[in-house]
């Protein structure tokens, strides 16, 4: 974690805003048709092929325990040290500049790789960590 | 005819049995006689009572073997040897009327012989004097014409109820006609009657005085002179004994006689006298033959043929009544049928005449009315003129907005082709916008990761993306806009096609309002001719209604005239009823039994 | 990643799976003792397919293509799906634009076992 304001790839899902670092956020795609996986969690709507990779699709919505809300026509792909992996958008805000650190949503499960409220330019938003969140799904099922 | 065959049998026997009876009472009585007034010697009485009773038997044997052969006929009916029909029967009526003069005849006959020969024998066979046998010759023949009348009027007593048996259900017309009138009248046995009560009473008592005489003479000179007024005073009883002895049978034969004479007179009168008051009763019984002697017979003849006409007629009298009442019901029926149609024919034709007068009012309000029609025809032909005109030109602004119609649809089609190419083009900006912010926001990350570096292409990334955001959001306005384009134009359509439907139903209407109005001018002006034809013909035919109204009124004068000629027949019909229910009474006055 | 040699491309209600052929012993006849891949996607499956034979046991599918391609490149499963159905998850292949998950016969069967007998 460095310190100072860092960008954050702002955008919304089920009427919630979220961010995730800027250098993570590899690039955002329009949600292509899936491919549904066999044995995977709910919040896994399924994989499709990008650039020679197979990318995970994760509902953020669905991940933390909300109503599902299929509205989302986007998806932001993120990548980490481990893997690659893709959140659904609704929305793509932009990119904002975040400061500091806030505190987690949760002490366990999906919030605990989530921390908020972070101000932005559109409202208050949760910042994901992005190698967190992915070391917790692997280990999950 | 069964009681006939019935009541036949033993009948020729029962006939002669008064014949049989009389004669031997009558010489029952004259042997008496002669025994008490005859002094016959010793020893010849005997030989006088057996001679009487050997030929008084042989007569009466004779002459039931004659009479017997007389009532052929009658025996044949009896034991079956001949059919009873009616010309037997009248055979046998003809037997049974002639037996009482014959038995009468054979009576006589009998008697003189029989006397006669009892005297002959007598005188021969004793020792009698010659007077003796004179006395009983001469009491025979005093007798014997007696005994031959009562015996005949006891027989021509039984001989009508025979007749009258056989002659039950011969018509009597058929039973004179068939027989001969009997020969012996009622004076000439009137004259015998007379001569049997008076002579023969008479002579007997004559005969027994005398020989009373000649016999107290002979006693008295043959009685000592002392005894004698004792001798005559004890004799003069018995004298006066046989005397009134003698003279009362041969007075009470006589009477019987002539009873039995007069009986066979009279009754048949009662018959006739009896039946003539029932008649005057009106008890009108079939008639039957009244057997009778002489006169008697002609007149019971003739009332028995008179009463069978007066039955036939009376039955003729009933029949042509009943035929009479019969057809008087009949005609009363069709009268009164012909009555109740004439009241109805003139019910009907007061009707009709009332109808008729009816219908020349009307005519002369259809007269009135027509012109007023006219009129109203002659307005109707002007305002239908007027309205086709307007017809014409409202027909022609619907043409005129159906064309500008036609044309505001095609425009509106064209808007819509276009909205279509604006909407395909506004897609292609909008892919390209999306593509763009895509683009612009990898840039802007990209630029992120460069850090310091990338700064200023993360700016102009940012712009670029807000302008693609810009152009998305005009796009998404756009895309409003022609939604509601769109649903404006497709209205338009709707709207055009509605107008379309309505201006055609309005040419349509407008043609149908102008072919009306060309049909109601038409009318019009045709009703306007109708009219003054009917205006021509209603003044034509009031004459002639009011002509069939007076012809009306004349026939109904007939049709009552007519109903009161039916009633007057009615009521002769019922005249000739009540006449033929008076007839009716008077024939039942007649009661038939 | 090795690449493989022939597949058996599946079809469960809508979606798809793709197993070795080397680990399929026979394709026989749904029996009444087969488990139903549509498990695995919290389906109930149609009564109707086909049954792919893995030892004794059968695993019902509702058709199947065998893809005799050899050496088929195979794309590495993501961390994130490492786990999915117990790690019977072998990798992907891409045909036609369309991604086919490889599946081990009998990781999947163990995979329906255990969460038919487990919670």
């Amino acid at each position: 974690m460095s310190e100072g304001p860092r960008g954050h790839l702002v955008f919304a899902c089920g009427g919630s805003l979220y961010a995730v670092p800027a250098e993570r956020a590899s690039e955002v795609v329009n949600l292509p048709s899936l491919t549904r996986v066999p044995g995977a969690a709910p919040h896994l709507l399924g994989v499709f092929a990008h650039r020679g990779e197979v990318l995970p699709v994760i509902d953020l919505t669905r991940l933390i325990g909300k109503p599902a809300d299929e509205a989302f026509r986007r998806v932001v792909v993120v990548r980490v040290g481990r893997g690659v992996m893709a959140f659904t958008a609704t929305k793509v805000i932009g990119v904002s500049a975040i400061e500091g650190a806030p505190p987690r949503l949760g002490e366990s499960g999906a919030l605990a790789f989530m921390h908020g409220p972070a101000r932005v330019p559109s409202g208050d938003c949760a910042t994901i960590d992005p190698e967190g969140l992915l070391e917790f799904l692997a280990r999950g099922r | 005819m069964s009681s006939l065959a019935e009541w036949l049998p033993g009948r020729a026997r029962w006939l002669m049995l008064p014949s049989t009876l009389g004669n031997t009472l009558v010489a029952l009585v004259a042997a008496l006689y002669a025994s008490s007034t005859l002094h016959f010697p010793p020893d010849t009485l005997d030989v006088f009572w057996t001679l009487v009773v050997t030929v008084a038997s042989a007569g009466v044997a004779i002459a039931e073997v004659i009479a017997a052969r007389r009532l052929r006929i009658l025996r044949g009916l009896a034991v079956g040897r001949l059919p009873i029909t009616p010309a037997n029967r009248l055979r046998a009526i003809d037997e049974a009327r002639h037996l009482p003069d014959l038995v009468a005849r054979l009576g006589v006959a009998c008697w003189v012989g029989a006397v006669s020969v009892v005297a002959l024998l007598f005188g021969l066979l004793s020792t009698a004097p010659l007077a003796l046998v004179g006395r009983i010759e001469a009491i025979g023949l005093l007798f014997g014409p007696m005994a031959a009348v009562v015996v005949g009027l006891l027989v021509g007593h039984r001989a009508q109820s025979a007749v009258e048996v056989l002659a039950r259900g011969l018509s009597p017309e058929q039973i004179v006609s068939s027989l001969k009138a009997p020969s012996v009248s009622v004076s000439r046995r009137l004259i015998g009657f007379t001569v049997i009560m008076v002579a023969l009473p008479s002579m007997v008592a004559m005969d027994v005085t005398r020989s009373l005489g000649v016999d107290v003479a002979e006693l008295w000179f043959s009685q000592p002179p002392a005894s004698r007024a004792q001798w005559l005073a004890s004799a003069q009883s018995a004298m006066i004994l046989k005397v009134v002895l003698l003279v009362g049978l041969t007075t009470l034969l006589a009477v019987l006689a002539a009873a039995v004479g007069a009986t066979s007179i009279a009754r048949p009168l009662q018959r006739v006298a009896t039946d003539a008051s029932a008649l005057a009763r009106g008890q009108l019984s079939d008639a039957t033959l009244i057997a009778g002697d002489g006169e008697v017979w002609l007149i019971s003849n003739v009332f028995s043929r008179l009463k069978e006409r007066l039955v036939a007629l009376v039955r003729q009298l009933s029949a042509s009544n009943l035929r009479i009442a019969s057809a008087a019901a009949t005609l009363q029926v069709a009268s009164q049928g012909s009555e109740g149609g004439a009241a109805e024919q003139a019910a009907a034709l007061n009707q009709t005449s009332a109808t008729t007068e009816e219908l020349a009012q009307s005519a002369r309000q259809i007269a009135s009315s027509a012109s007023a029609v006219q009129e109203l025809a002659r307005k109707t032909l002007e305002a239908a003129e007027s309205g086709l005109g307007n017809a014409e030109s409202f027909r022609a602004a619907i043409v005129r907005m159906h064309q500008d119609n036609r044309s505001v649809s095609a425009a509106v089609e064209r808007l819509n082709g276009r909205v279509q190419q604006i909407g395909r083009i506004v897609e292609v900006i909008n892919t390209v916008a999306e593509r763009s912010d895509l683009l612009a926001l990898s840039a802007e990350l990209e630029g992120t990761r460069a850090g310091e570096v990338g700064r200023g292409f993360s700016l102009v990334a940012a712009e670029m993306r807000r302008l693609a955001e810009n152009v998305l959001e005009s796009t998404a306005e756009v895309e409003e806009l022609i939604g509601e384009i769109r649903a404006a134009t497709r209205q338009t359509a709707d709207a055009t096609e509605r107008a379309r439907a309505l201006t055609e139903g309005s040419t349509a209407l407008a043609d149908e309002v102008a072919k009306s109005l060309t049909s109601v001018a038409h009318s019009a002006r045709q009703t306007s001719d109708a009219v003054r034809t009917i205006s021509l013909a209603t003044q034509q035919q009031q004459t002639g209604t009011d002509q069939l109204a007076e012809a009306m009124a004349d026939i109904l004068g007939i049709t009552q005239q007519s109903l009161a000629t039916t009633r007057q027949l009615t009521a002769a019909n019922e005249r000739l009823q009540a006449l033929s229910l008076v007839l009716a009474e008077v024939v039942n006055r007649f009661q038939r039994e | 990643m090795k690449p493989i040699d022939g597949i058996a491309l599946c079809r469960v209600g809508e979606a798809r799976l793709a197993f070795p052929c080397d680990e399929i012993d026979a394709i026989a006849a749904v029996g009444p003792d087969a488990l139903g891949a549509a498990l695995a996607f919290g389906d109930v499956g149609s009564p109707e397919g086909k049954a792919l034979a893995h030892g004794h046991r059968l695993l019902q599918v509702d058709s199947v293509d065998v893809l005799a391609t050899t050496a088929l490149a195979v794309l590495p499963v993501p961390a994130v799906i490492a786990r999915a159905a117990g790690g019977a998850l072998a990798g992907f292949v891409l045909l036609a634009g369309d991604l086919w998950p490889i599946v081990s016969v009998g990781g999947l069967l163990d995979f329906l076992e255990s969460r038919r007998s487990g919670p």
